[in-house]
């Protein structure tokens, strides 16, 4: 492909990313506005049908939170196509956490003072505090350097699912899950180091030392793996990473 | 591939008009249409 087509391809993929992310956030403050209206008239609404409504939504509001549900998710769709190949912030993982903190935050500012004189409504307080949760949870693997380093200043990668995957990958496994106190891996030890063929074995958790089945074999193509992920992200020159795969090779086959 | 922090900023330029960008849109729908 020659430069100017590049060139053509590249801008066209900015430009679809600026629209598809400015399309998202419209639709991620039209659903929480639309929320706020519905908890302005009380916190339930209702609008045609036969019946009688007692309190009728705020117009508009009926078809703005669906419509606004189905074009985000869409858009958040073309904003990780467009994004793919692309240099800088990868925000989709931010996209959870944004929904359910700002409604949380709109269950939360309701909850403590709703509408009139009703004082607190504990109600809405539990649903904020839940929402508020779900949307704190995820962002716990930003504790990860290769997360942060991926989701606001990776580097343009080859424009391919099976790439971003790896990346994805990468930033998971690289991460030490230690540090959240959630693993206990503590215990275990490498199977080289202790020179009992099954030690190290048994759940996922020991993976990163031990491998899928704990054997040696597994963690040496683990850590090769590991190793030209590295080089292929530019950590590691050429030859530091034929001396650093010489040297897992040569333990390996010990 | 490595890429310049030039490139990286400027995809952070692409991201912050886009947010601003929509939440003004938003706003101004929202009240246009309700």
């Amino acid at each position: 492909m020659d430069e100017g087509r590049t060139a053509f391809a590249v801008g066209a993929k900015v430009l679809m990313l600026w629209v598809c992310l400015a399309l998202f956030v419209v639709c991620l403050a039209m659903v929480s506005l639309s929320m706020r209206a519905v908890l302005d008239v009380g916190g339930s609404c209702a609008s045609g049908g036969p019946f009688e409504i007692e309190t009728q939504c705020p117009r508009g509001v009926g078809w703005i939170m669906p419509v606004a549900i189905w074009v985000g998710l869409l858009a958040l769709v073309g904003y990780v196509f467009a994004g793919r190949g692309l240099p800088g912030p990868k925000l989709i993982g931010l996209a959870w956490p944004a929904l359910f903190l700002s409604l949380g935050w709109n269950f939360l500012d309701y909850g403590f003072d709703p509408p009139g004189d009703q004082g607190t409504s504990p109600g809405l307080v539990v649903c904020g505090v839940l929402f508020v949760v779900m949307g704190v949870v995820p962002l716990f693997v930003l504790a990860s350097p290769a997360a942060r380093h991926w989701m606001f200043w990776s580097d343009a990668t080859p424009a391919t699912g099976r790439q971003t995957y790896r990346d994805a990958r990468d930033a998971a496994t690289s991460f030490d899950w230690r540090k959240l106190g959630i693993v206990d891996i503590e215990g275990a030890t490498r199977p080289a180091d202790s020179g009992d063929p099954g030690a190290g074995t048994g759940d996922g958790s020991h993976r990163s030392y031990a491998g899928r089945n704990g054997g040696p074999s597994d963690d040496l193509i683990d850590r090769l793996e590991r190793l030209t992920a590295m080089h292929r992200r530019g950590d590691l020159t050429a030859d530091e990473f034929a001396a650093a795969k010489a040297q897992l090779l040569k333990e390996g086959g010990r | 591939m490595r890429s310049t922090s030039g490139a990286k900023l400027f995809m952070w330029g692409i991201h912050i008009t886009a947010v601003v960008a929509g939440i003004y849109a938003a706003v101004w729908s929202f009240e246009t249409l309700t």
